[in-house]
């Protein structure tokens, strides 16, 4: 499905649910977005099924309620995204780990020489601060631009780009230190 | 759409490591019904045609109270302890003082939570102790009959719950208390 005709469908079914609080709407609506929000989240979250369920939830119940209020001028998607980043946010915060801290000091080790497994890279970001993660995610797995990522984490732009700059430095290191084991 | 800086720029190798990162994982189907009923249940859908629990009074199925109140029991008897998870009185608090459809989105949550304890439970038993494997299973047993029995409570009238009750306790080893309607369960 294109991005036009999944954008066209995403606006009927949620009238059907702003209109008439449609369960069918709904559950077209939420089978659509939720695998993705849920991996979103669940990388955001560290791994953390029962928070990711969690801020899945209250991503629905706070988009049902505020769709007469959305305006279409961005994809459902995103602003779902925005939804569920917000959530999670408040739960890293309510865990005292939001932004979290990288060590200045740490070296840059290079970019790995081969692409890196799947499971490592995972691994590897999960590891990271939240507030580190959710920009290296946003940046480099969502693609997100710099300004984009300030406006939703409500940083600076420069903050953004250190943050992306340490974290990337960071899975780098992670990266090389599993690479080195699988030698 | 991404505008980091040249020297920062990830290689292609790491460029293509993040691409193949799985973009989309679905939960648990409980997940959906738990939504769609928190949303019942605050006015924001209108529930199925037909549906007796659209607006107002809500009646979940029997299968969904049936699992509902086991997966609540055994998160808390069984796995809790299991696990070392002790915050099922806590939960019990919290039940108590909401009302029935955020108590029931709870439920469902620990639900989901005793299925991935489970579920992590039979990835580790081949490597367990043999007494820590007895152990967990009997402690997921017991909370499956404690279950059983307040379903029996709730739908004193469904003879599927009447059969469930008899079949654990059997698998247990001991016989059915149909008399007692209040029992006391330690965590």
């Amino acid at each position: 499905m294109d991005d036009d005709s999944r954008e066209a469908g995403d606006r009927e079914l949620a009238e059907r649910v702003q209109r008439g609080g449609d369960e069918e709407a709904f559950r077209a609506l939420y089978r659509r977005h939720t695998p993705y929000l849920y991996q979103f989240v669940l990388r955001l979250l560290d791994g953390r099924e029962a928070e990711a369920e969690d801020v899945i939830q209250d991503t629905w119940l706070r988009a049902v309620a505020a769709l007469s209020g959305f305006r279409w001028e961005s994809a459902l998607r995103t602003w779902l995204t925005g939804i569920a980043l917000n959530r999670a946010r408040e739960i890293l915060r309510k865990r005292g780990r939001w932004p979290g801290a990288l060590p200045n000091t740490v070296p840059d080790p290079g970019p790995p020489p081969r692409v890196p497994d799947r499971i490592d890279l995972e691994r590897a970001i999960s590891a990271l601060p939240p507030g580190y993660r959710a920009v290296l995610v946003l940046h480099d797995v969502e693609g997100f631009t710099h300004r984009e990522i300030s406006e939703r984490l409500e940083i600076a732009v420069g903050t953004s780009r250190s943050q992306l700059h340490h974290a990337r430095r960071a899975v780098r290191q992670a990266l090389h230190r599993d690479q080195r084991g699988d030698e | 759409m991404s505008d980091a800086r040249g020297s920062e720029e990830p290689t292609p190798e790491e460029r293509e490591g993040f691409r193949r990162l799985p973009r989309e994982r679905t939960p648990g189907d409980l997940l959906e019904e738990r939504v769609v009923r928190a949303l019942r249940a605050r006015d924001l859908l209108a529930g199925r045609p037909g549906s007796d629990s659209s607006r107002g009074r809500w009646r979940p199925p029997s299968w969904l109270v049936a699992a509902a109140a086991v997966v609540l029991f055994l998160s808390g008897v069984g796995v809790g302890q299991w696990m070392g998870v002790r915050t099922t009185t806590g939960a019990f608090r919290a039940v108590r003082e909401q009302d029935a459809a955020r108590a029931a989105d709870q439920v469902q949550a620990a639900g989901s939570a005793y299925v991935r304890a489970l579920t992590r439970f039979a990835q580790l038993s081949p490597d367990s102790r043999p007494e820590e494997v007895t152990q967990g299973r009997e402690a997921a047993l017991g909370a499956l009959v404690a279950a059983s029995e307040i379903l029996v409570l709730l739908e004193p009238g469904d003879p599927a719950l009447g059969a469930l009750v008899r079949v654990l306790e059997e698998r247990r080893g001991s016989p059915p208390d149909t008399t007692s309607t209040h029992r006391v369960y330690w965590f």
